[in-house]
């Protein structure tokens, strides 16, 4: 990355000249190649990396862009359920920004933003770097927040895994799953709205049903705690539990359990109102928020997540700052890849109209999530949304029917291929 | 620059368009998807109907600009670079099957419950723009 790190102290030194008075014109051609509008993408996830590539790709160099990503790679959440499950190898969730950087000539910063300047309009970064932009655009993903379940934290993660985010949890989760022994139990602790991937969890139990069941440990049972007295497509992940995996599956809902009181990971236990629940391993999905740069930015609101402008993307709270994805408060549109891909598009065009004045469209957004429950038995749920009354707002929507014949289901999990095929490319490629 | 404005042809909103015209791998690998519901041509009614909805979005100039902005939404499934895995390629299909294809979702003559949702709320002029994105996304 040695062509980023140039890149930032030209980028620095030019702010430094800026700063002090240097009128541009003065300055040789290679800088002022600066002169140019500068966008900054903070996270190269779902959101980012597709905002990245768009506002490139359609502004053809006439605007700046540069990605700021903690990690070298990027391993998807989606699909992560199937790595789990054993349909999937690691490697093949996981992606490189190369062609981000070699198509597109976006510059890519390798390293965590702390802060952001919104009067002198820079990011710092965690080494000190100060990155100057135009429009910012923030696309973190959500951060945890462990003390939502008495007894967690980041140390108990180690032997609990949250695995929400994907990457060492989620390794740490499938170790951990493949190591059971037939009779040991799973407890999870499912988390409470708003959250990242509203079937994930319950794609998760099924896919570690899976796991348990292909095994022939059909005495293993799998406790799900939910906070929620009802979740994402509820009735057809209930009908294929009893259907592929009878009686390994219990899911109380806070009527039953009647609260979580607190969790001992070392133990293993699970302390609700009603019962104490054990297991040999505890998935524990606790509250999140607006990955932490949105709070260092100011731009997030009371609830942990950003307000936005429901046509655009934009800050409610900032004009030259867009939120998308899961830090972003979306209305009816559930926090997921597609949604946030989705929204990156919106975000990208709205900032190009705002720097080169290219023509922005009405805004339209959509999503469908697919969910593998188990081996070719897919489901899927989507909607589409446009912006009304000050929100974004489902204006069209469907979901896959209880009772449905293998054949659609198979055709389902085989389209599901084909979407994490597509955006994966539509992100990095 | 208008590589639409073919007159529609002959035969009904089932005959299709693309067969025996296009690439014979593209054809093939497109042919492979279920055009209809089994009882489609007992539709005559459904059948009219979207022959006359193609016939009128074949009249209108599609905006280039904006298919692009709206074939955003396609791309995150069917890839740009036609690659194709569980879900079929679109990049380059000619402009009168590519309007076909999304009427035919739009009035539920193809059964795919995505198409169906992605094509629901689509008025003329932007199938008209979507297929000339579609058709240019070779170039
Ligand atoms: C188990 C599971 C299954 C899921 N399945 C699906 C699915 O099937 N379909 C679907 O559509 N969605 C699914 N999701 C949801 C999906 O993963 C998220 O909604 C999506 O990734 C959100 O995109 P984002 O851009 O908001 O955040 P992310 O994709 O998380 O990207 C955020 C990026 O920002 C970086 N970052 C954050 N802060 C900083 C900083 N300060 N400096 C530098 N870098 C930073 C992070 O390293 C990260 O790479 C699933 C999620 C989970 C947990």
């Amino acid at each position: 990355m040695s062509t980023t790190r140039t890149g930032t102290i030209s980028r620095r030194s030019f702010g430094l000249l800026a700063g002090t008075g240097v009128a541009s014109l003065a300055l040789p051609t290679y800088l002022r190649a600066q002169d140019k509008p500068r966008v900054v993408i903070v996270g190269g996830g779902a959101g980012g990396a597709t905002a990245a590539k768009y506002v490139a790709k359609d502004s053809k160099g006439a605007i700046d862009v540069t990605l700021i990503e903690d990690s070298d790679t990027f391993t998807t959440c989606f699909f992560s359920n199937l790595y789990l499950g054993g349909y999937r190898d690691f490697n093949s969730i996981t992606h490189g920004y190369d062609a981000l950087v070699s198509t597109y000539g976006i510059r890519k910063v390798t390293g965590l933003a702390m802060a952001v300047d919104r009067m002198a309009k820079t990011v710092t970064m965690a080494d000190g770097a100060v990155v100057p932009y135009d429009r910012l655009l923030l696309s973190p993903g959500i951060d945890i927040i462990y003390g939502s379940v008495p007894g967690y934290s980041e140390d108990a993660a180690e032997t609990a895994p949250h695995a929400w985010k994907a990457g060492p949890q989620t390794e740490l989760l499938k170790a951990r799953l493949d190591a059971l022994t037939d009779g040991q139990n799973i407890v999870m602790i499912a988390p409470p709205n708003p959250y990242r991937c509203p079937p994930g969890p319950y794609e998760r139990v099924s896919m570690m049903a899976h796991v348990l069941k292909s095994k022939g440990f059909t005495n293993s049972k799998i406790f799900v705690i939910d906070p929620k007295d009802k979740f994402s497509k509820q009735g057809l992940f209930q009908e294929g539990w009893d259907k592929h995996y009878p009686g390994m599956v219990e899911w109380y809902g806070p009527d039953v359990h009647g609260g979580i009181k607190s969790v001992d990971v070392a133990a293993g236990t699970v302390e609700t109102d009603l019962d104490t629940f054990e297991g040999a391993l505890l998935n524990i999905i606790p509250a999140q928020k607006a990955g932490a740069i949105a709070a260092a930015a100011g731009v997030a609101g009371d609830s942990g997540f950003c307000p936005i402008d429901a046509a655009s993307m934009r800050s409610t709270m900032d004009e030259a700052i867009f939120v998308i994805g899961d830090a972003s408060i979306a209305g009816d549109m559930p926090k997921s890849g597609f949604s946030a891909n989705s929204q990156a598009k919106v975000a990208a065009m709205t900032i190009r109209a705002d720097l080169t004045g290219s023509k922005a469209f009405p805004a339209k957004y959509s999503n469908t999530c697919w969910s593998l429950i188990d081996t070719d038995d897919g489901v899927k749920v989507g909607a589409q949304y446009e912006p009304k009354e000050g929100k974004i707002a489902s204006v069209e929507g469907f979901i896959s029917q209880t009772g449905e014949d293998a054949a659609l289901r198979k055709a389902t999990y085989e389209e599901s291929i084909g979407w994490y095929d597509g955006i994966v490319a539509d992100m990095f490629s | 620059m208008i590589r639409h404005c073919m007159p529609p042809r002959p035969g009904g909103a089932n005959v299709r368009l693309l067969a025996g015209r296009t690439v014979a791998t593209m054809a093939a690998a497109l042919l492979a998807w279920p055009a209809a519901p089994a009882n489609a041509s007992d539709d005559a009614a459904l059948a009219l109907e979207v022959e006359h909805v193609v016939t009128r979005v074949l009249a209108i100039d599609g905006d280039p600009a904006y298919g692009e902005y709206l074939g955003g939404e396609c791309v995150t499934c069917h890839q740009a670079s036609g690659a194709a895995s569980g879900i079929p390629p679109i990049r380059g299909l000619p402009v009168d099957y590519a309007v076909q294809a999304m009427i035919e979702y739009k009035l539920g003559a193809r059964p795919n419950s995505v198409m169906k949702l992605m094509t629901a709320r689509l008025s003329d002029e932007e199938i008209a723009a979507l297929a000339v994105y579609i058709a240019g996304m070779e170039d």
